[in-house]
């Protein structure tokens, strides 16, 4: 689906949940706010409703808002149009009567038509949301809520509970209540501004398996500005996503799947939404998996001196491919970010020009497998170059009876001053 | 790896000599055997740690 021309963003191949990764100041929270406060201007628009990123308030029920909540089903949506909505957790506890009033309006529409009243409990949709809390939980007292301990009769005041707790319910009462005001032929969509804020990113991986289950069975479409690699994580394998790298000055944005390679560069990231782990230990890209293996020792084995992330990318054209990747998501995320590739020699000499972020190298011996007769390896295997040759040939005399392999076949049948010449001259012989 | 006589894997012999590898201004890239000359000096100088 695509939304054109909206404050002058254009939002094309959106999914059902759509990530925007980008640095702080490139426009993500303008774009979504364009989206809520131009709403009318979405082409068969049905709801919309902004969550701010400054989510502000308690999780306690004030009755201004919750006159106002229930008197105007757009009061919300027209209140949050800043950054900023220092009551936004009493506009989530408002909500929480409302969808109750929803819930309960379908039960008697059900009972009214003889209808089935399957799935018409409040009950569930108080469980829903105990399911993103860990240590408490919520349960209905009268026409509102109240917080315990987690299978106790320990009440906890809402004002005690943790900001990350209060951010669950209230995101997880934001998100059922939405789902239940979407009008289903039309085009509805939740604009979720840095939902990961105060959440640890084990609860933002469970917030996005919440959100993900809730969207595969209504009608809506999420959409998503984070900085937060451990969403990202959370989404890589739900097929229904798309991202978009977002950077300054962007006004279209083409949403695309999540591939193999934006998957296999993930782990750069690490599990902090503020790790600077691309900067401190940069991707290295390299073609084989015995190129992976090779920088992965040398890592450990220089007890962190040697800083890089290697990430196989299975040949060269993949690197290609990788380094397109690597750039989207870099320019995203990170200002001077650093980035390597590492290319074989196969044949050819001489440095390959930088991409920034990307430092391209080339290997100046054939291939890594090469390395392994370089001085350095050879001694510390207690062998030097004349004593391998010798070795070679003996194992080649003794497999020339029996010999059908074509690698023996092409050996024997090299003479052997091919070997003292061009600068691999080591390689060219056992190549 | 086997004709030498180790059973180590190849990928972690050169492994260990890249992480113990160091590099200064005065490294020799024209020395024909040596590590540093197969990598290269533009993979050296950004990757080896200096002394």
């Amino acid at each position: 689906m695509d939304i054109d021309n909206i404050d002058g963003f254009s939002l094309k191949n959106l999914n059902k949940i759509n990530i925007i990764l980008g640095k702080n100041g490139c426009g993500k929270s303008s774009l979504l706010r364009a989206l809520n406060n131009k709403r009318n201007d979405i082409n068969n628009v049905g709801r919309v409703k902004y969550v701010n990123p400054e989510r502000g308030g308690s999780l306690v029920t004030e009755p201004g808002i919750e006159q106002n909540v229930i008197q105007d089903s757009a009061w919300v949506t027209n209140s949050r149009t800043a950054n900023q909505q220092s009551q936004f957790r009493q506009q989530s506890a408002a909500q929480y009567r409302a969808l109750k009033d929803i819930v309960l309006e379908e039960l008697e529409q059900a009972v009214k038509n003889g209808s089935s009243t399957a799935g018409l409990n409040f009950d569930i949709y108080i469980d829903k949301i105990n399911t993103l809390l860990d240590e408490i939980e919520i349960k209905r007292v009268k026409s509102s809520f109240k917080i315990y301990k987690k299978g106790s009769t320990t009440e906890i005041n809402a004002t005690s509970i943790s900001s990350g707790e209060a951010e669950l319910i209230s995101l997880g009462i934001e998100a059922l209540t939405f789902a239940k005001e979407v009008n289903p032929t039309k085009v509805n969509l939740l604009l979720l501004d840095e939902p990961d804020v105060h959440l640890h990113p084990d609860l933002q991986v469970k917030l996005m398996h919440f959100l993900k289950k809730l969207v595969q069975s209504n009608d809506f479409q999420i959409l998503i500005a984070t900085h937060s690699t451990p969403i990202l994580g959370a989404l890589e394998n739900y097929t229904d996503t798309h991202i978009e790298f977002m950077v300054a000055g962007q006004n279209t944005l083409t949403f695309e799947p999540i591939s193999d390679i934006y998957k296999r560069i993930l782990p750069v990231f690490g599990a902090h939404p503020l790790s600077n782990l691309f900067n401190e230990a940069p991707v290295f890209l390299v073609e084989g998996e015995d190129d992976e293996r090779i920088w992965q020792q040398a890592v450990r084995t220089s007890k962190g001196k040697i800083k890089i992330y290697p990430c196989v990318c299975g040949n060269v054209t993949k690197i290609t491919e990788y380094e397109v990747g690597v750039k989207n998501v870099t320019k995203a995320v990170y200002n001077n970010a650093k980035a390597y590739s590492l290319r074989d020699g196969d044949g050819a000499t001489g440095d390959i020009p930088d991409e920034p972020p990307i430092t391209k190298f080339r290997l100046q011996c054939y291939a890594a497998e090469n390395l392994l007769l370089t001085d350095e390896v050879l001694t510390s295997l207690s062998i030097d170059w004349a004593g391998l040759k010798s070795k070679i040939d003996e194992w080649i005399n003794e497999k020339k009876e029996k010999n059908t392999h074509t690698m023996i076949i092409w050996l024997t049948s090299k003479p052997m001053d091919m070997i003292e010449k061009a600068i691999n001259s080591k390689i060219l012989e056992t190549t | 790896m086997g004709i030498i006589g180790s059973e180590k894997p190849w990928e972690v012999a050169i492994g260990q000599i890249l992480g113990n590898l160091t590099y200064n201004t005065t490294t020799d890239f024209n020395l024909e055997g040596s590590i540093h000359n197969y990598l290269g000096g533009k993979l050296v100088q950004a990757i080896i740690p200096r002394v």
